[in-house]
């Protein structure tokens, strides 16, 4: 019988969330959370080359999924937002555990057009993109091209929920993250070594 | 025994800030392009004083102090000297008239004591002696600040008028016997400033403003802006340049990039320059197919080495590649009515450096490079190649949701520790990574599940508005899960400020 959860306790969570601390294992160069259950579900995929496909619409607190692969000492990475009409808020970022010394963001709606010289740089080894617009799968090819090429690991984030439907075969693995109106965070798998819905433990367990 | 201090007066230091401004008085200026040593915007006030833009090199220097380790203002100091000699007088602020303000009285005192010598209007010391600055010393520039605004013709500003005016204050000042500006700092700065406009001119009363713009911090000043300051920027009479003549008219980018690269290749060969200078901005001048020039410019965010970039000029290439997207759709949108051809083909062409940073070899011996600042020097570069900002945040111990951090340069010495303690600042309730920067006015009413986050309170010695000052914070959760990030002000009105992305 598994243990009843907590409900979502607000002044817990960034506690739970700065467990989790970015690292990368020497031999097999994989990137994890420090998060067992959210690491279960990439396996080794989280790898410089390598495009992960986040579906986590606004408002449900998805993002700080990915959140987690970038707490701690992280190399130089880079957070490119679309103009939706909303800013940073970098105290929130602090409070999760995000160095903002090594994480730096730019805001752009259409980055492979607006921001080609970033892509061809590998300045950045880790590098997220929020809520493209028009993100074309020419825009994918090039993307991954250059992941490989400058060993770069790309968070590719979509304002919507992932369908297996519509596939997207340069990305390594392809998940939902949402919470729930209890607090408690899930992911579903959608393609990738472990496929299915699962809990994650962003939440300290009062026990 | 090891002795024990029990006072270091270092621990009181402010953190250095960047300044904005500087005001130089160099007497012995071997040439115009000399001035131009720390940045590439500068204005000539009077024969002897120039004002110093320091925005546009900002990154730069602060990258090349950290490689010196040493004081920024230590640094700034040997490259003045280095370039300008030692009889120098130079005053840093965040606005340029509190500078040209202290320069004046200390001018007055070289005269006696025959000193030189660096100020940064950010010390304590300082401080303290522009506080006792006598209006001497306020009313000496305002007849050459009289002068720039009739030579830039600024609408509403009459000189003779605003002489009279000068002289009633003065007068007024005499007869209540106020020895300097601080005498008055008592009362409220904006609502003094009310009763000057009032009484004498306007031009006056933003003048009085200006004055304690030396108190402002960094984003104050910033936000402040010149503030119709008559800034004239000083050109130099010669500038290196290249011209072409296109053998049939051209419009393609592809066709027009090597030869762009050919020109880029010519400006590096001018001898009129060395290849250790800075650019900050290059002018393109296009001659269109019907003999219209048009002007765009290459702007570079950090000064930039163009000879260091031969022979590819990637990043100059960049930026003329955005320069002529955006030039070829004004185009576009202008004639779109006409009966012209689609995108206009350009005849002949003109590139010419505008802005630059005018650096000696000597001075840049100064600054050794090294594999520590490898990232740093990168990110600058790849700055320079973007259209958009890269940005980093820094936090500021503020009690105000929307003031407890800002935007910091990059690329420049991040700061691997803050001078306070950040735990103490740190959000302990949940805000959201996002937030919008104007709140949004909402309607509660709409079945949003409210739970309550945090009571917060802006400065109220800051602001107008004194009924409208508490902010209480909630998340506000859709029916369908949806979370946003809110506020009910004092007023009971209910905003928008963030989404829990």
């Amino acid at each position: 019988m598994t243990a009843q959860l907590p409900l979502l306790d607000f002044q817990q969570l960034p506690v739970g969330l700065k467990q989790a601390r970015f690292f990368i294992h020497s031999q097999e160069q994989t990137l994890c959370s420090g998060i067992k259950e959210l690491d279960a579900c990439f396996g080794e995929a989280i790898r410089p080359g390598k495009i992960i496909e986040w579906g986590l619409p606004n408002g449900r607190q998805g993002r700080l999924l990915p959140l987690t692969f970038l707490n701690g000492e992280i190399p130089p990475s880079i957070w490119i937002y679309a103009d939706n009409g909303t800013a940073i808020y970098a105290p929130a970022w602090l409070s999760y555990g995000v160095d903002l010394q090594r994480l730096f963001f730019i805001r752009s709606s259409h980055p492979v057009k607006e921001l080609r010289p970033l892509f061809l740089d590998n300045l950045f080894k880790i590098i997220v993109i929020d809520c493209p617009k028009d993100f074309l799968k020419g825009d994918l090819a090039f993307i991954h091209h250059r992941a490989r090429l400058n060993q770069q690991i790309i968070f590719l984030i979509r304002n919507y929920f992932l369908s297996a439907k519509n596939g997207n075969p340069l990305a390594t693995v392809r998940l939902n993250g949402w919470q729930n109106q209890d607090g408690r965070f899930f992911v579903n798998v959608i393609k990738g070594k472990v496929i299915g819905k699962k809990e994650i433990r962003l939440v300290q367990d009062n026990q | 025994m090891t002795q024990q201090r029990l006072i270091d007066l270092r621990t009181f230091a402010k953190h250095e800030h960047f300044p904005a401004y500087a005001a130089l008085y160099c007497p012995e200026l071997k040439t115009p392009e000399h001035v131009f040593c720390l940045s590439s915007q500068v204005m000539q006030w009077s024969e002897n004083i120039w004002l110093l833009d320091l925005h546009s090199s900002e990154n730069f220097w602060l990258l090349q102090q950290q490689k010196l380790q040493l004081g920024l203002f230590e640094m700034l100091q040997q490259v003045l000297e280095e370039s300008l000699g030692q009889k120098i007088l130079v005053v840093f602020a965040q606005h340029p008239w509190p500078a040209l303000f202290f320069l004046d009285y200390l001018c007055a005192q070289t005269a006696r004591e025959n000193n030189s010598g660096i100020y940064s209007l950010e010390s304590s010391m300082s401080q303290n002696l522009y506080e006792n600055i006598s209006w001497q010393h306020w009313f000496a520039p305002l007849t050459v600040l009289a002068e720039k605004l009739e030579i830039l013709k600024v609408k509403g500003f009459h000189a003779p008028r605003f002489r009279s005016q000068q002289a009633q204050l003065q007068r007024f000042i005499e007869r209540m016997e106020l020895w300097g500006p601080y005498d008055l700092s008592l009362a409220k700065v904006g609502s003094l400033a009310g009763e000057i406009e009032r009484r004498y001119s306007v031009w006056l009363a933003r003048i009085w403003r200006w004055t304690f713009a030396a108190y402002l911090n960094r984003g104050e000043a910033t936000q402040q802006g010149l503030q119709y300051f008559p800034w004239i920027t000083f050109e130099l009479s010669q500038t290196p340049k290249v011209s072409r003549l296109l053998e049939y008219p051209l419009n393609q980018w592809d066709v027009l990039e090597p030869l762009l690269i050919e020109d880029f290749q010519r400006l590096c060969h001018l001898s009129s320059w060395s290849d250790q200078e800075r650019v900050n901005r290059i002018y393109w001048t296009i001659t269109l197919f019907n003999w219209q020039e048009e002007v765009v410019e290459l702007s570079f965010r950090n000064p930039y080495r163009l000879h260091a970039e031969q022979p590819h000029f990637k990043t100059a290439l960049y930026q003329a590649y955005y320069s002529y997207m955006d030039a070829m759709l004004k185009l576009q949108q202008r004639d779109k009515d006409l009966d012209l051809p689609e995108n206009m083909p350009f005849i002949s062409w003109q590139l010419e450096v505008r802005e630059r940073l005018f650096i000696t070899p000597t001075i840049m011996e100064l600054f050794p490079e090294s594999f520590d600042h490898q990232v740093e020097n990168e990110l600058l570069e790849l700055q320079n190649k973007l259209p958009a900002l890269i940005e980093s945040y820094t936090i500021n111990p503020d009690f105000c949701s929307e003031q407890l951090f800002s935007l910091q340069e990059i690329g420049t010495g991040q700061k691997t520790a803050y001078d306070f303690p950040l735990q103490q600042w740190q959000v302990k309730l949940q805000r959201p990574l996002f937030y919008y920067q104007q709140p949004q006015a909402l309607l509660v009413e709409q079945g949003y599940r409210q739970i309550f986050l945090e009571r917060t309170a802006n400065n109220w010695w800051e602001e107008d508005d004194l009924a409208n000052l508490i902010r209480d914070y909630f998340i506000l959760q859709e029916p369908n899960g949806v979370r946003w990030w809110g506020y009910k002000s004092s007023r009971g009105e209910w905003f928008k400020h963030g989404v829990y992305s």
